[in-house]
């Protein structure tokens, strides 16, 4: 899977099924194998390996409802919150303006680079 | 530019010049040269006259049977000074007219060594590094990494081929050892690769150490003969690598990670100033995670890369600053490489870092016949040898240290404090603060140790 990486903040003893619950991901946008790794245990950080797709949609969701939820007099009829399992835009559309994890302003962060990692040596 | 001047002056100050017994100063024998400003910190050197050994011989060829004289009337000195490149024709023609003493005025290049690049023979062997270190006084002090955790996140460790090499056996704890998702394989039992050297080059210092074997590099092979990883796994590793500190009584806790591995390319990465970058990014989780295990009390060491100016691996694809992500960590310790010989090998990679500017932090040695995990007479090389032989280094010392009592940063600047300063004066990108110094961190430690007595 080529994929990115997510993290959520959970309660302690989250479990991966309580984060796909949180986040309305479906297990095969997840790398289920990696599963879910502690990140910052004191503060509740984790990490998840997703799809690409998965990623940016999390992250426009994100965006959204900290847009809806900066806006001073909502339309009417507005729901005020987007759904977190809302349509994807093009890849990195939204990811521009992603949360990171620490800033403490929403739960969720990334998507994050997943690079390749290689030996430094022999030089070649 | 730098120039050479020769000078004839009075046989009396030649004479003083040439006499080993009597100091002469760049002042005594050249006065105000108009637009050269004379290097006051250079001895001057009596340069002798070639004169013809035969009788009648042409006493300007350099063709023909020579004798060289440094008698008082036939030497010249030579000193050394500096002419403003736009000035350099007019001055360089008009010095020797204009003063009676000036013969001539010559270039003075740079010179240097070629450095140690990939595809070059060891220089020196495990031993040397073994001496280098200063193994066998760190051993007296009773710092051989007994009871320490040093984790080798890699391709895996071959312990049989450790211990054939080194002739007794190793130490790999395979209780703390830990596999990402997908491999298989026993803590200690991997095929011999890189890990093996990286494992091998840690105990040239800690010979006492227990090993921790983390194939993180093994984890998503992608094709048949590339042995990466992706950085979620190291992102894993971290994680359980904290279970094994936390788990470790206060009063001992000592958990050393080597991680001789990094991005070479941008390719991968969202781009510097995107949120979920990695290469620029202290927030990326990875990075949190170097940060939280420092914090914990872990030494964190990286390989500063193989990206140096003058023979980079193929592979480096970042145009500039190619210490990125956590190889740059404020809280790691970048680990470049020098030679058996104190010269940083070429291929090293120079800083700044990304995440902190000062990088590399400081050089240790590689590219020495050591392991041959790579076959008979191939080098351990790269600074990925670098790393685990700073990491080992690291290990002893926290054998009777604990980061309860010297904390990772407190040993981080040790280590930078006592390093063996190369090239300009202090820091420079190029060694960081220095080589390792075993010697200086020992000492610094005795007065530690006596003022808190």
């Amino acid at each position: 899977m080529t994929g990115v990486l997510i993290t959520v903040r959970l309660p302690p003893g989250a479990t991966l099924d309580s984060a796909l619950r949180e986040l309305g991901l479906d297990t095969d946008e997840v790398d289920v194998e990696y599963g879910l790794v502690p990140v910052d245990p004191v503060r509740g950080l984790y990490a998840m390996r997703v799809t690409e797709s998965a990623g940016h949609r999390i992250a426009e969701a994100r965006i959204a409802g900290a847009r809806a939820a900066a806006e001073p007099v909502k339309p009417p009829g507005s729901s005020g919150r987007p759904s977190p399992s809302g349509p994807s835009g093009p890849p990195g559309a939204a990811t521009d303006t992603a949360d990171t994890a620490d800033d403490g302003t929403g739960q969720v962060g990334g998507p994050y680079a997943d690079p390749p990692i290689e030996p430094y040596g022999p030089p070649r | 530019m730098r120039v050479l001047i020769q000078l004839r002056p009075s046989p009396d100050l030649v004479a003083a010049v040439a006499d080993p017994t009597v100091v002469a100063t760049t002042a005594d024998v050249a006065d105000d040269l108009p637009g050269v400003v004379l290097d006051q910190s250079y001895t001057p050197v009596a340069v002798p006259r070639p004169v013809p050994v035969l009788p009648g011989g042409d006493p300007l060829s350099l063709n023909q049977p020579l004798a060289f004289s440094l008698a008082p009337r036939d030497a010249s000195v030579v000193v050394r000074g500096e002419i403003a490149d736009d000035e350099i024709s007019r001055r360089v023609s008009l010095l020797p007219a204009t003063h009676r003493d000036v013969v001539a005025v010559y270039a003075d290049p740079a010179i240097a060594t070629t450095p140690a690049c990939g595809g070059d023979g060891p220089v020196g062997d495990w031993h040397d590094v073994r001496r280098l270190l200063r193994a066998d006084q760190l051993a007296a002090e009773g710092l051989d990494g007994s009871g320490v955790a040093l984790a080798i996140t890699d391709t895996g460790i071959n312990a049989g081929h450790l211990s054939s090499v080194l002739g007794r056996e190793v130490s790999v704890d395979g209780s703390r050892s830990w596999n990402p998702a997908g491999v298989r394989g026993q803590a200690g039992g991997f095929a011999v690769d890189h890990g093996t050297m990286c494992a091998f080059d840690s105990l040239i210092a800690a010979p006492q150490a227990s090993l921790v074997d983390i194939p993180v590099l093994l984890s998503r092979r992608r094709g048949g003969t590339t042995l990466d990883g992706l950085l979620s796994d190291a992102i894993a590793a971290y994680a359980h690598l904290r279970t094994v500190l936390e788990t470790q009584p206060d009063e001992s806790r000592a958990l050393v990670i080597s991680n001789s591995w990094g991005s070479f390319s941008p390719e991968w990465d969202f781009p510097p100033g995107h949120p979920g970058n990695y290469s620029d990014n202290p927030a990326h989780p990875f990075n949190l995670m170097v940060d939280s295990l420092a914090e914990a009390g872990a030494d964190v060491l990286f390989a500063a890369g193989n990206c140096g100016r003058d023979c980079r691996d193929r592979r480096c694809a970042y145009p500039d600053r190619p210490i990125v992500g956590a190889n740059s960590h404020p809280r790691a310790l970048s680990v470049g490489g020098v030679d058996t010989t104190g010269e940083r090998v070429g291929y090293s990679s120079q800083g700044p870092g990304r995440l902190t500017e000062r990088k590399p932090d400081l050089c240790a040695y590689t590219h020495f016949a050591g392991s041959g995990a790579f076959g008979d007479g191939e080098p351990d090389s790269g600074t990925s040898a670098a790393c685990p032989v700073a990491a080992g280094l690291v290990a002893a010392i926290r054998t009777r240290w604990p980061a309860t009592v010297l904390s990772p940063s407190q040993l981080r600047t040790l280590l930078r404090r006592t390093s063996d300063d190369r090239s300009h004066v202090g820091y420079d990108y190029d060694y960081g603060y220095g080589v390792v110094d075993a010697a200086g961190v020992v000492a610094a430690l005795r007065r530690r140790a006596a003022k808190a007595a």
